[in-house]
C-alpha cells in the first residue's frame, strides 16, 4: 500500500511537472536540468558504525521565459534514502517547488510568487520517518532532499536593485512565507503527530562591487540578512508543544579575482547567529522530541576555478563550518569539505557536470535513550557525496 | 558596403561615451575635470571646469596684453563658453580661425557650440578633422576624440529614433491587418548582423562568436548592393528596442529580430569539444516577407557548421557567398565571390588573437586589445584586419585604459551586475531558493534558516 501510495504520488509529481518541461520548447533561453546525486555518511559513535545512503534525482526547470517579464522555475527532486542499520528506506518524490517571477530590467524590481507543492510523502509510518528525521534534523550534513511531503506553502518576495555607481549596486529584499500544518508521521495506533512550522518574515541586503563592467578582473558580495520567525507548534493528541525560534541574522562575503586569463580564486565568509530556541511542553507520549537548531555558525570556503580551452571548467574547493548548535552547545561540531566539480560542455544545447565531495568533521547525534531521555553522543563523522547531472538549454 | 558615416575607430567606445552623452545633454556637467586639462600646454592653465568662469577676468588681461597670442584668445573663448556666453564664444573662436583656420582650441570651442545647439553633424564634421589641426596638445585630441563618439552616437541615435517611429506608426497604422509589409520601410538589402551569442562559459567561446559576428559583418559588408548594420548601429538600435519595449504596449514594440533591417542574421558560436573543433550555428530572417511565403529569404532551417577549425574562415566565407546569392538572391562577380569566399587568414590562431582583440576592445580595454592585434600580426603578418586593429589603438591611451574617460559614472551601472545583484538578494529571502542548473551538486548552504530544519528527532531513534 506504502509502494502505491509512493508511486501515485511520483506520478502526480510528474503530471505537474510535465507541463512545465513541455512548455520549455517553445520558450527561450530554457534550460532544463536533471542530476542524480548519491552520499553516503558514516556517523561514527562509540563502537557503532551507521551508515545513512541517500540517493537524490531531481530534475529543474531554469530561466523557463514565459510572456513578457515572467520566469518560471521549477524543482523536483526523487530521493530514496537508506538507513543501512535499520534497513529501512524511504523512496518516492519530495515537494515539488514552483516560483514564477516578474524582472523588468529596465525597473530593477523583482517579485517572486512561490509554492511548494505537496508532491512528497506526509504521515509516514514511524519507522520511515525516524530514518527521514535524521536526514531532515541535521544541519550540519549537507542533505539535498530537505523535506518530505508537506502542505502547501506560499511565498512571496520582493526585491530591488540600487546603483550606487557603475560597477557597485546595493540590493534589498523582504520575503514572507506561510507554512501549512501538515502530518510528520503515523503511529501504528493511528495517532497523527502534527507540525505547523511558524510562518516567516525575511529581509536582506546586500552590496555587490566588480572592478569592471563587462569582465572584471575581482568581484566583491556583501549581505546581511535578518529573519523573524512566528511560533512552530507541535500537535500530538490533544496536546500542543511550542517552539520558538526568534531571531536570526547572518553576515556573508564573498571575493572573487581573476588569475591568469579566464581562472578564478575566490574566498568567501559566513558568520550567522540567532536567538536560543526557547520550548514548552515538549513532552509527549509516545517519543520524546527535541528541538535543534543551529544557533550560530561560521563558515569559510576557498575554491578556484579553472577555464582552459579544450578543458572541462574544472572547480576545486575548499569548505569548513562550525557549529554551535541548541541544546548541544558544548558539543563542537563542524564539517570540512573537499570539493571536485567539473562542467564540460557536450553539444551547443547540453552539457554534463559532475561533482564529488569528500568530508569529515563532528556532530551531535542522538543516541539511544532507554531511559526516554535523549542524550546526544559527539560523534564523528566522514562520507562522500558524488553526482553527476545534464543540463539542457532549449 | 557597412552601414556606418563613421570610421572603424569610432566604434570602438561607443559603450563608454554613454554617460559623457548623458552628461552633455544634462546641462555639461559631464565634463569632467580631466577635461579641464585638454588646454594643457606650457602656457596654457589647467583647472576645473567649474573654475573657467573665474578665469576669465584674468584671460581678458592677458588677451589685452598679448593680443597675437591666439592660443590666450582661443582660452578665452572657452572661457566664455563655460561662463554661458556663447555668442561671445563663437565670436572669439572665429577671430581666432580668421587668422589660423585650423587652430585646434578655437574650433574645439566652436565644436562645443555646435553641441549645445544640438547640431551634432557640424560638431561631427570638426572633430574628424582633429588629426589635422594645429595648436593642440595631445590631451585635446583625446578629449576631441571623446567628443566625436558622442557626436557620433547622437547622430546615429537621431536617426534611429526617426526610423523607430515610422516604423511604430506605420506598424500601428496597419495593426488589424496584420500585414508585415509596413515594416518594409528599410530598404529591401538592409542586413543586420546580431552578435553571435557564445555556446559555453569559458572565454574562448565568447572570443569565437566575436570574431564570428566581425567577420561576417565585415565580408557581407564587401557587397556593394547590400547594407550591412554595423557594430555602433546594432547597439543604438537596441538600446531602442529596449526603449521601446519599456516605454511601449506589446503591439507596439520593434521587434529584436527586426532591428531596422530588412534581414538579419542570428546565431551561437563557440568551441564547445575538447576535439578543437568549432560550432556556429545561425539564421537568416527576412522580416519583410512571411516566413510562408515563397519570397521568403530566410533560413527555414538553422544552418550549423562543425568545421576543423583549420578550415573554419574558409567554410565561414562559402556561407557568405551562399547567404548573398541562395538567400539574397543578388549577382556577385567572380571576383567579388573569391574576394569574400577567401579567408583573411589560413591561420586559426592568429584569427582566434584577433577575435580576442576585438573582444577586449568592445570592452574598452585598449591595451588587452592591442596585445592580441599585435600576437595576431605576428602569427600571420598578411593578416590585414589584425594590422588594422593594432592601427585602431594607436594613441589610444598608453596603459590600455578606456577612453574617453567615463565622465560621470553615476550616471551608467553595469545591467550585468544589476541582474546579479537583485538575483542575490531574492535568493537570500527565499525559504529554499532554485538554484541555477548546477545547484543540487553545490555547497549546501548549512546554516539556512528552514522551518522545516527545526525538526524534531526521536531520541530513541538508532
Amino acid at each position: 500500500m506504502i509502494g502505491r501510495t509512493i508511486w501515485r504520488r511520483t506520478l502526480l509529481s510528474v503530471a505537474l511537472a510535465l507541463p512545465s518541461v513541455l512548455g520549455a520548447s517553445s520558450a527561450s533561453d530554457a534550460v532544463i536540468s536533471m542530476s542524480l546525486l548519491t552520499q553516503a555518511w558514516t556517523i561514527r559513535a562509540a563502537a557503532d558504525e551507521p551508515r545513512f545512503q541517500q540517493d537524490v534525482y531531481a530534475i529543474s526547470v531554469h530561466s523557463l521565459r514565459l510572456r513578457g517579464p515572467l520566469t518560471l522555475q521549477g524543482y523536483l527532486p526523487v530521493a530514496t534514502t537508506t538507513d543501512d542499520q535499520s534497513g529501512v528506506s524511504v523512496s518516492g518524490a519530495g515537494d515539488a517547488q514552483v516560483r514564477l517571477s516578474w524582472h523588468r530590467p529596465a525597473t530593477r524590481w523583482r517579485a517572486t510568487l512561490g509554492i511548494d507543492l505537496p508532491t512528497g510523502q506526509s504521515a509516514l509510518p514511524e519507522d520511515e520517518y525516524r530514518v527521514a528525521a535524521r536526514m531532515l534534523a541535521s544541519q550540519v550534513l549537507d542533505f539535498q532532499l530537505k523535506r518530505l511531503g508537506e502542505g502547501p506553502d506560499l511565498f512571496g518576495s520582493i526585491s530591488y536593485g540600487l546603483p550606487l555607481g557603475r560597477n557597485t549596486m546595493a540590493g534589498l529584499a523582504l520575503s514572507g512565507g506561510l507554512n501549512s500544518e501538515y502530518t510528520l508521521y503515523r503511529t501504528v495506533e493511528g495517532l497523527e503527530q502534527r507540525m505547523h512550522p511558524g510562518n516567516r518574515l525575511r529581509a536582506s541586503a546586500s552590496l555587490l562591487a566588480q572592478e569592471h563592467d563587462q569582465d572584471p578582473d575581482w568581484d566583491l558580495c556583501v549581505v546581511l540578512g535578518g529573519e523573524v520567525a512566528d511560533q512552530t507548534e507541535l500537535r500530538f493528541a490533544d496536546r500542543t508543544s511550542v517552539v520558538t525560534e526568534g531571531i536570526q541574522g547572518r553576515l556573508e562575503a564573498t571575493y572573487a579575482h581573476r588569475v591568469g586569463q579566464d581562472d578564478r580564486v575566490s574566498i568567501s565568509a559566513l558568520l550567522s547567529a540567532r536567538d536560543r530556541n526557547r520550548s514548552r511542553d515538549v513532552e509527549l507520549p509516545v517519543v520524546e522530541y527535541l528541538g535543534i537548531a543551529v544557533r550560530s555558525a561560521a563558515r569559510g570556503e576557498v575554491s578556484y576555478t579553472m577555464v582552459r580551452q579544450h578543458w572541462p571548467r574544472i572547480a576545486l574547493s575548499v569548505a569548513t563550518a562550525m557549529f554551535k548548535i541548541d541544546p548541544w552547545e558544548a558539543i563542537d561540531s563542524y564539517v570540512t569539505l573537499t570539493g571536485l566539480e567539473i562542467e564540460q560542455p557536450l553539444r551547443p544545447w547540453a552539457a554534463l557536470y559532475a561533482a564529488a565531495r569528500i568530508g569529515f568533521g563532528r556532530t551531535p547525534w542522538v543516541a539511544s535513550a532507554a531511559d526516554g531521555q535523549a542524550e546526544p553522543d559527539d560523534c564523528r563523522l566522514d562520507g562522500t557525496s558524488l553526482g553527476v547531472g545534464l543540463r539542457l538549454t532549449l | 558596403m557597412l552601414f556606418s558615416p563613421f570610421p572603424g575607430r569610432l566604434r570602438r567606445t561607443v559603450r563608454a561615451a554613454v554617460p559623457a552623452v548623458l552628461a552633455t545633454l544634462t546641462g555639461w556637467g559631464g565634463l569632467c575635470p580631466g577635461c579641464s586639462s585638454f588646454a594643457s600646454g606650457s602656457s596654457t592653465p589647467t583647472g576645473d571646469p567649474a573654475a573657467w568662469p573665474a578665469r576669465l577676468p584674468e584671460l581678458r588681461e592677458g588677451v589685452r596684453r598679448h593680443p597675437q597670442d591666439l592660443d590666450l584668445l582661443a582660452q578665452l573663448g572657452l572661457s566664455y563658453f563655460f561662463s554661458d556666453s556663447c555668442a561671445q564664444a563663437d565670436s572669439v573662436a572665429k577671430l581666432v580661425l580668421v587668422r589660423q583656420p585650423r587652430q585646434g582650441l578655437a574650433l574645439f570651442v566652436r565644436a562645443l557650440i555646435h553641441e549645445r545647439e544640438g547640431d551634432w553633424e557640424s560638431a561631427d564634421s570638426i572633430y574628424r578633422q582633429v588629426d589635422d589641426l594645429h595648436a593642440t596638445t595631445r590631451e585635446l585630441r583625446r578629449i576631441m576624440r571623446s567628443r566625436h563618439e558622442i557626436a557620433s552616437r547622437e547622430i546615429i541615435r537621431r536617426q534611429v529614433q526617426v526610423e523607430s517611429q515610422r516604423w511604430r506608426e506605420a506598424r500601428f497604422d496597419r495593426e488589424g491587418e496584420g500585414a508585415l509589409e509596413v515594416l518594409a520601410a528599410p530598404a529591401a538589402n538592409t542586413l543586420l548582423v546580431q552578435g553571435f551569442a557564445p555556446l559555453g562559459v569559458s572565454r574562448s567561446d565568447t572570443v569565437l562568436a566575436t570574431g564570428v559576428t566581425y567577420f561576417l559583418t565585415t565580408t557581407l559588408a564587401q557587397t556593394e548592393s547590400l547594407i550591412v548594420v554595423d557594430y555602433t548601429r546594432r547597439e543604438l538600435l537596441e538600446d531602442e528596442i529596449l526603449r521601446s519595449a519599456t516605454a511601449s504596449p506589446g503591439p507596439l514594440q520593434l521587434r529584436s529580430a527586426f532591428c531596422g533591417a530588412a534581414l538579419s542574421i542570428t546565431g551561437r558560436a563557440g568551441i564547445p569539444d575538447p576535439g578543437a573543433a568549432a560550432w556556429i550555428q545561425y539564421g537568416v530572417a527576412d522580416a519583410t516577407v512571411d516566413p510562408g511565403d515563397p519570397d521568403y529569404r530566410g533560413t527555414r532551417d538553422p544552418r550549423e557548421l562543425s568545421p576543423p577549425t583549420r578550415y573554419l574562415l574558409s567554410d565561414l566565407g562559402s556561407e557568405v557567398v551562399w547567404i548573398v546569392e541562395d538567400r539574397l538572391h543578388l549577382t556577385l562577380s567572380p571576383d567579388l565571390r573569391g574576394r569574400l569566399a577567401r579567408a583573411p587568414t589560413q591561420s586559426f590562431e592568429a584569427f582566434m588573437a584577433f577575435a580576442e582583440g576585438l573582444f577586449w576592445e568592445q570592452r574598452n580595454q585598449f591595451g588587452r586589445a592591442t596585445a592580441s592585434f599585435q600576437a595576431a600580426a605576428e602569427l600571420d603578418p598578411e593578416f590585414v584586419w589584425a594590422r588594422e586593429g593594432a592601427e585602431r589603438m594607436v594613441g589610444v591611451g598608453e596603459r590600455g585604459e578606456a577612453l574617453p574617460p567615463r565622465m560621470d559614472r553615476s550616471v551608467e551601472f553595469s545591467e550585468g551586475l544589476a541582474e546579479r545583484t537583485i538575483g542575490t538578494v531574492a535568493a537570500k529571502v527565499d525559504p529554499m531558493p532554485i538554484g541555477g542548473p548546477e545547484a543540487p551538486l553545490g555547497t549546501a548552504d548549512v546554516t539556512a534558516s528552514d522551518p522545516h530544519t527545526l525538526i524534531l528527532i526521536d531520541p530513541r531513534v538508532r
